[in-house]
């Protein structure tokens, strides 16, 4: 999943946006773009997540290009499709398998642009119900024209409302949100009553 | 003082109850880094340039530099307070400053948030910081006169309102009096003064207020403060901050002056923003856009048309040089954009001729359309004159002998140049200028010994004004110096040469 709280590395994203647009364009003229794509995903949830050395050992510079290569062939032949495959050893033959998260991340971005799916970051209080989401995910997708995807975060400091964000744009709803600016509101009337009259004020 | 409670409480409960609660939308990023007074930030993908962002803490920036994937912004405050991944709001408006009656006699920084501690300034109006100056059609030329009481500049230099005259010369040669004594000079002729002080030391802009309030010159005075300390970005901003308060008055029809005290800092500060934003060094590692720094400014100095309300905007630019070098980058820029400049030079400054103005390279392109025209007549060749004399001069220290002549244009200047000085803080008036003008140029001090020069022009001017108020009046009330005042001046000066002489 994409996730909007990592650090934002822009070299990689650009590496990222180059190679994951590649896979994704082989995918779709093979045919195969579900495949591909759920293959990427578990690679990434159940090969490099689980086995931490394996991704040191991809991000090492002093591993040759050629071990690289030789090393994907012997884990992915057999068990990963031949276009996973064959990307897996173009990336290594590249020196770019350290970028295979950001890459998996913009393939994800590829493919909702391509199907018309917002990703729209919910913050609530409490962890939203089912229902709660479904009707926020038919409202967001009504005013947006598109279909919806939520990426949902509980922070209970925000006390209560939602916060929608869809791409850079926030939509505060939140109960601090509210609150700071009935503050700020307030200290500025009652500093312009007094301007206006300020022996109305004094004793 | 007690306030009292349950008006308070009225107050806020009225709030409280005309509080519509409305979900705020917002265009965010996050901070990738921040350092030097810049941060990088990402997202804010429909932030403008020029458009104003927020830090956490209520920090300012300034979005400075689009780029494919992130957004350089000036931040104009503290940026030790921001740290890498907060969240930047963008705010949909241009950076703008309080403007209006509530700005004359307070200090401000770029901002416009006080620091004279005198409480918040109590203005709802207020005016974008950069703006586009006005066209050609909106502009008619410079007409009226602008007096800084200084008698070398009025007279060899004059400057009009709407015109932009540079101040330029070596570090101490008093080109920051040159612009004080303008400011003191524009006591009730209703001009409002702007003086913007950027990268200058806290303590001589401590001074410079204390002039101001000393000689009250500070109830029609601003002064916007980017001292030495302060961030690179608030140096930038400063003298385009002073030009939009002073615009308002302008707009509104009155008369404003500004002082740029000094455009080499601002230049600077600009130069530092741009190397850490990346941006490409040229000349003398100055961006390339440095020219349109301070023409965009200097360019908003105006005389606006008729129908427009006739409005306009002088400015004082300050450039320091080093070691007289004119053709460095910056002062040969600053030289090509203003209507002219006052040159100072050290060794006049030592010598004693102050202000240490050099009447052979300083001169004012429009200004002379706007002098008064009793001015013009008496101090026509002035300047030329004044030029021929120092290289006389020059030629004279060989040690040759000296034809008759030759010798009587060498007195003839060493008078004009004694008469020119004129002591710091002391402007005068135009009609006292012309009438000393008057007696150096016509020869009426030929016979006076150079050290009684001062003296002779002291007593003289207090004796028109004594015993000859008629003359002065008529100075004053036409501007114009007929044949007839011509001989009046003629015979109050003979009146006076025989007084004069006798008291010695």
């Amino acid at each position: 999943m994409v996730s909007n709280n990592q650090a934002i590395d822009l070299d990689s994203q650009r590496i990222a946006a180059i190679y994951g647009k590649a896979v994704l364009d082989a995918a779709v003229s093979a045919g195969n773009r579900a495949e591909v794509m759920e293959q990427l995903d578990s690679l990434v949830d159940d090969v490099l997540d689980p086995s931490p050395q394996l991704d040191a050992l991809l991000a090492n510079p002093m591993v040759g290009a050629d071990q690289k290569m030789d090393l994907m062939q012997a884990i992915f032949s057999g068990r990963a499709s031949p276009l996973v495959l064959s990307f897996l050893r173009t990336l290594a033959k590249h020196g770019r398998l350290s970028y295979l998260r950001a890459i998996v991340d913009h393939v994800h971005q590829l493919k909702n642009d391509a199907d018309n799916v917002q990703l729209v970051g919910v913050t609530t209080a409490y962890p939203l119900s089912d229902e709660l989401s479904d009707r926020l995910r038919e409202s967001i997708g009504a005013l947006r024209g598109c279909r919806v995807e939520l990426n949902t975060e509980v922070d209970p400091t925000m006390l209560g409302g939602v916060v929608l964000r869809i791409g850079d744009t926030v939509y505060d709803g939140s109960i601090t949100a509210r609150l700071n600016r009935l503050r700020k509101e307030i200290s500025q009337g009652v500093l312009e009553a007094i301007e206006i009259d300020h022996e109305k004020f004094e004793d | 003082m007690k306030f009292k409670a349950d008006e308070i409480a009225s107050v806020i409960q009225k709030e409280i109850e005309g509080f519509e609660a409305q979900i705020d939308v917002r265009e965010v990023g996050q901070v990738l880094q921040v350092g030097d007074g810049i941060a990088r930030v990402y997202g804010l993908s429909g932030v403008m340039a020029g458009e104003m962002v927020e830090f956490p803490g209520g920090i300012i920036g300034l979005a400075f530099n689009l780029e494919e994937d992130s957004v350089g912004v000036i931040i104009l405050g503290d940026y030790l307070a921001i740290n890498q991944g907060d969240e930047v709001k963008s705010l949909g408006k241009l950076l703008s400053v309080p403007v209006g009656d509530a700005t004359l006699g307070r200090v401000v920084d770029p901002l416009g948030n006080p620091l004279d501690g005198k409480g918040p300034i109590s203005t709802s109006d207020s005016r974008p910081v950069e703006i586009i100056a006005p066209g050609v059609s909106e502009r008619q030329p410079v007409c009226e006169p602008m007096q800084t009481g200084i008698k070398a500049v009025d007279a060899m230099t004059p400057i009009g309102r709407g015109q932009r005259e540079l101040i330029i010369g070596d570090r101490k040669t008093g080109k920051t009096a040159i612009a004080i004594d303008a400011i003191l000079n524009q006591k009730n002729t209703g001009v409002k003064c702007f003086y913007v002080a950027v990268g200058q030391k806290d303590s001589s802009v401590a001074q410079v207020i204390e002039i101001l309030r000393e000689n009250g010159a500070l109830d029609y005075t601003t002064v916007i403060v980017a001292g030495a300390s302060a961030p690179a970005s608030l140096q930038y901003l400063a003298p385009y901050s002073g030009t939009a308060m002073a615009e308002h008055f302008m707009f509104g029809g009155g008369h404003a002056l500004v002082v740029y005290d000094d455009l080499s800092k601002q230049a600077q500060a600009y130069r530092e923003l741009s190397l850490l934003m990346r941006r490409p060094p040229g000349r003398e590692a100055y961006p390339g856009d440095v020219f349109y720094c301070h023409s965009r400014l200097l360019e908003r100095s105006s005389k606006l048309s008729d129908e427009l309300g006739g409005g306009s905007l002088t400015s004082l630019p300050i450039i320091e040089t080093l070691e007289g070098e004119v053709s460095a980058y910056i002062p040969t820029n600053v030289i090509s954009i203003t209507d002219g400049q006052i040159y100072l030079q050290p060794d006049l400054f030592f010598a004693g001729q102050r202000p240490a103005m050099n009447a052979g390279i300083s001169v004012s392109r429009v200004g002379g359309a706007a002098q008064v025209k009793a001015m013009k007549k008496v101090a026509g060749g002035l300047r030329l004159d004044l030029a021929a004399f120092r290289e006389l001069e020059a030629f004279a220290q060989l040690g040759t002998d000296l034809d008759a002549s030759t010798q009587s244009q060498l007195d003839r200047g060493y008078r004009m140049v004694e008469l020119l000085k004129q002591g710091q803080y002391k402007p005068m008036h135009v009609v006292d200028q012309i009438l000393s003008i008057y007696a150096g140029t016509r020869g009426h001090l030929d016979s006076i010994p150079v050290e009684q020069v001062a003296r002779w022009e002291e007593e003289f001017l207090r004796f028109i004004r004594e015993q000859k108020r008629e003359i002065w009046s008529k100075l004053d009330e036409t501007g114009e110096l007929d044949d007839e005042t011509d001989k009046a001046i003629q015979s109050a000066i003979a009146d006076f040469q025989k007084q004069f002489d006798g008291s010695h």
